[in-house]
């Protein structure tokens, strides 16, 4: 079976940044002057993996840098040469560089061999023999250390019978273990072998006893033997100095009652898991469809359906929690380079940090930990930088010279809270109302609270800190980290106490891909509210008041600003029947709102689905899911919506830089010169698709195209141009469509008014998107050779163009050749 | 692969020439020559000198023919062990049993 180089790399990437990770911890916690042999092993172990791995991958810079690692810690192990604090530092920095090798091999690029071998040079050069002058003090050191302690094990090996006959040989895993560690004693134990003239030679009789000398952890015996030898056939026995002088009975540990410390894991590709979720995805949708297609029935009998819909109804809740559990993930691997980074920000700027991590064991999305990390890691660099005092000020004030900052993650309900804890002077509230108002963003005889004032620290530029390091302090940080937590549907909060300290409160969904939710109506559209996000759903009635042009619900004997979700997402002014609305307050970032719609629905949870697989981030979208009647319904952003409400109407540029618009005249030069099509030297021939848009005919490359479909209604999505008339759900996908005419300024006959879709893939900034595109009608299929294509006239007064590649003369016909992959190139 | 098998006429021994490998898929043949071997009862040679494959089954059967040949009290000796016979029989205990002489550990 050939070996998949792509799969197998991917899965050597994962296991060595695990590894990585592990050896960092041991690095973190070694104590020069007091060596632990377990770490020490450990990272030979990791080293001797690694090295193993690059040399599958010819990567001999790093082979040969791995060797030097292993000899220089067999010997410390050994305890002919020691550790020292700079050896520490280099082996982290050597972390560092397998990393970056991980990522150029994991996204095939030039390997950077200077790196590594500039790092081996620096730690060849660290092991000059300046101090092996102390070696005989130090060995003294390691053999008093090790005198009282374990020596090795004595193994008893007994096979089953069957072994020869499972293709199996002990041999191989002897050999192995001989590598690592030194055989004191062997003996073969024959008694069971039978007479030769009745032996089955196929059987085994014999087993051995063998006494072996090494720092060697039962892990690791049992990794090398039980590839071979069940568990259950080996008994270990510790050897240890102590008790051979003492002649005590020696403790036997059989091994089947060693608990492995390593899960009963199996590496499973994200690929794979988005597959079933999509599957899960698509279950739910149906059963929402078949529950509403039974409405519909009047059958004499229709509570037969009951039984069965609830049956359906579970097995769907447990293969959605199922398929949720296999890509969860403990925090852990996360936040597993964090320790690392504490110590070195702190030991650069001075200050001293005890960091502690609670709950790394809380599961969370895969997809998650790798969109939060950043942020988490922003919001710990501040803590250090701006929330923990220097130890000459912390003992000045009676404080411990050592700050303490705290990771500490929990789950409650659907959600993972995470708390940033740090034991700084924390946040002055009247610094961040000073701040606030010189920048305009509050009026002086605004009464806020602490938390509603804390809160602006998460505003662009916005910083108080007095000083501005290469870690923090510019105030761009934490608005990045409010946005990114928010586009994950999460929220962030702050509370602190001056003089003691400040928390950084995160709360995130468990998981991307499925959320409760709240559905509404808005005009004739439904949109969904995260459940998150509401705290109360009510009539508007008599609680309205207007002030200043803006409208206010009264809640709780407070007055919190309406967005009007009409005017928000349909630009409606509905103010004149605003009595008549259902308010949602929810919790924002900047206090609670409330949003008006016109109508309730259901509350369910929803597969979520990104708009940005085929298109681009909407502004107040978080992302879509797929209806029970197959629409589209839009996740609104409510931190977003806050934010645009009050912004004109502008069309974002992100939207407009997916579907550029590029007008030229063919008069200037530089078109004149590009009057004539550009071909590759590849594409010698063409398969066309014609179709009319208007009273003209145009046509696209097959290549480009992916199916034909008879046109839907799409659903409108805000702040787009007019020619993208929204999204559609094909086949589980949402895609965006564009309408054609639209786009070339077409007319739009009556009859032919709701078109075809032409469903194309084209390639934006290196990504596949599928993108539906509205033409009048299909008229036929052609194929021509590059040479019938002709150049555009120069008179020609066409203000687009650039979307074309030239014209076809088919039968007196004029077909104009559309580039539609120019649809979507970015505006420059 | 078969061993093969020499009577030398002359001084009343038996030579066992072994082929390069003894393992579990030649190990039933084998045993089956060594038996004959046994049943002549006149004084053993066993030539290790081209053995280079050798797994557990194949240990087993060796050391199983020495105690028989210890048991039914017939001299016997090796001649020429291959390198690999014979750091097999130091690494896994077997020397004593195959009464091949000891390496020198390097």
């Amino acid at each position: 079976m050939p070996i998949d180089f792509d799969q197998l790399l991917l899965t050597l990437v994962d296991e060595t940044q695990e590894n990585l990770a592990d050896m960092d911890v041991a690095l973190l916690t070694i104590d020069p002057d007091k060596p632990d042999i377990e770490k020490i092993n450990q990272i030979f172990r990791i080293a001797h993996t690694i090295k193993g791995n690059s040399a599958l991958f010819k990567l001999s810079s790093l082979k040969e840098l791995m060797h030097t690692i292993e000899t220089f810690l067999d010997e410390v192990r050994k305890g002919t040469k020691i550790i020292e604090k700079k050896q520490i530092e280099l082996l982290l920095k050597i972390s560092d560089g397998i990393r970056v090798i991980l990522t150029q091999l994991q996204n095939k690029k030039t390997l950077n061999e200077t790196l590594i071998s500039d790092l081996k040079s620096s730690f060849e050069k660290s092991l000059q023999p300046s101090f092996e002058t102390n070696l005989p003090s130090i060995k003294q050191k390691m053999e008093k250390r090790i005198q009282h302690s374990f020596l090795g094990w004595h193994i008893s090996i007994r096979p089953k019978q069957n072994l020869f006959r499972n293709n199996l040989d002990i041999i191989p895993a002897l050999k192995m273990l001989a590598e690592e560690v030194e055989f004191q004693n062997i003996d073969i134990i024959d008694r069971d072998l039978p007479p030769f003239e009745t032996f089955d030679p196929l059987i085994c009789y014999i087993g051995w006893e063998i006494d072996i000398i090494g720092d060697i952890t039962k892990r690791r015996l049992l990794d090398i033997l039980t590839w071979i030898i069940d568990e259950k056939d080996l008994v270990l026995t510790k050897i240890t100095k102590e008790e051979i002088t003492s002649a005590t009975k020696p403790e036997i540990v059989a091994a089947q009652d060693i608990k492995r410390e390593t899960p009963n894991t199996v590496r499973i590709s994200t690929q794979k898991i988005d597959s079933l979720m999509n599957s899960v995805g698509e279950l739910i949708i149906i059963e929402s469809m078949l529950k509403q297609a039974i409405q519909k029935i009047d059958l004499k009998n229709i509570r037969v359906l009951d039984e069965p819909l609830n049956l359906l109804d579970s097995q769907f809740r447990y293969l959605q929690e199922t398929v949720l559990r296999i890509r969860m993930v403990p925090i852990a691997f996360a936040i597993n380079r964090f320790p690392r980074m504490v110590f070195e920000i702190s030991n650069q700027i001075g200050k001293q940090v005890d960091f502690v991590i609670q709950g790394d064991q809380t599961e969370i999305d895969k997809n998650l930990i790798e969109k939060m990390t950043d942020p988490l890691l922003h919001i710990i660099r501040n803590a250090i930088d701006h929330g923990i005092e220097s130890p000459e000020i912390r003992e000045k004030i009676g404080k411990n010279k050592t700050g303490s900052l705290q990771f500490v993650a929990y789950q409650e309900k659907n959600n993972i809270i995470i708390e940033i804890k740090d034991d700084g002077p924390g946040i002055d509230p009247k610094k961040i109302k000073a701040k606030a108002i010189e920048k305009g963003l509050l009026d002086q005889n605004n009464h806020m609270t602490n938390e509603e004032l804390y809160q602006f620290i998460f505003k662009p530029g916005f910083s108080t800190a007095e000083t501005v390091t290469e870690y923090s302090g510019r105030g761009v940080g934490l608005d990045v980290v409010e946005k990114n937590i928010r586009s994950l549907g999460g929220t962030v909060q702050v509370h602190s106490i001056l003089g003691k300290g400040t928390t950084f409160t995160l709360k995130l969904p468990l998981t991307l891909a499925i959320m409760e939710s709240q559905l509404i109506r808005v005009q004739d559209q439904t949109f969904i509210i995260p459940l998150l996000n509401i705290i109360e759903m009510t009539t508007a009635s008599d609680n309205i008041s207007f002030e200043n042009g803006k409208s206010y619900y009264l809640y709780k004997d407070q007055k919190i600003p309406i967005i009007s979700l009409e005017k928000a997402l349909h630009k409606i002014d509905e103010s004149q029947n605003l009595k008549e609305k259902i308010i949602i307050l929810v919790q924002t970032n900047y206090g609670i709102q409330a949003l008006s719609c016109d109508e309730l629905l259901i509350q369910q949870s929803i597969v979520i689905k990104t708009l940005e697989d085929n298109f681009c981030k909407i502004p107040g979208i978080i992302g879509a899911t797929i209806l029970g009647d197959g629409k589209i319904g839009l996740i609104l952003d409510v931190n977003e919506l806050v934010e645009i409400y009050h912004q004109p109407d502008i069309c974002p540029a992100e939207v407009l830089q997916f579907f550029s618009r590029k007008f030229a005249f063919p008069h200037s030069e530089g078109e004149a010169k590009e009057s004539y099509p550009k071909f590759s030297s590849e594409e010698i021939s063409y398969e066309l698709l014609c179709f009319a848009l208007g009273n003209n005919e145009y046509a696209i490359n097959m290549h480009d195209v992916q199916e034909i479909n008879l046109s839907k209604d799409a659903t409108k999505l805000p702040f787009t141009p007019p020619y993208l008339t929204g999204v559609i759900n094909l086949r589980g996908s949402i895609i965006p469509v564009v309408d054609l005419r639209l786009f070339f300024n077409v007319k739009i006959p009556k009859s032919r008014e709701r078109g075809i879709f032409i469903i194309t893939k084209l390639e934006y900034k290196e990504k596949r998107k599928i993108i539906a595109l509205v033409v009048d009608a299909i008229t036929d299929t052609q194929s021509i050779n590059r040479l019938d294509i002709c150049p555009i006239p120069k008179a020609a007064q066409l203000l687009l163009r650039h979307y074309i590649q030239g014209l076809v003369y088919i039968n007196e016909r004029i077909i104009t050749l559309l580039k539609v992959q120019r649809l979507v190139e970015s505006a420059k | 692969m078969d061993l093969n098998m020499e009577l030398e006429q002359a001084s009343e021994k038996i030579v066992i020439h072994c082929e390069k490998k003894i393992d579990k898929d030649t190990v039933i043949d084998q045993q089956r020559l060594l038996f004959q071997a046994l049943q002549y009862k006149k004084p053993i040679i066993i030539v290790g000198s081209a053995l280079i494959t050798l797994d557990t089954a194949g240990l087993q059967l060796l050391i199983n023919f020495c105690k028989a040949l210890t048991a039914l009290e017939i001299p016997w000796k090796w001649e020429n062990a291959s390198t690999v016979l014979q750091e097999y029989a130091g690494l896994f205990g077997a020397e004593t049993l195959l009464q091949l002489p000891k390496l020198e550990k390097p």
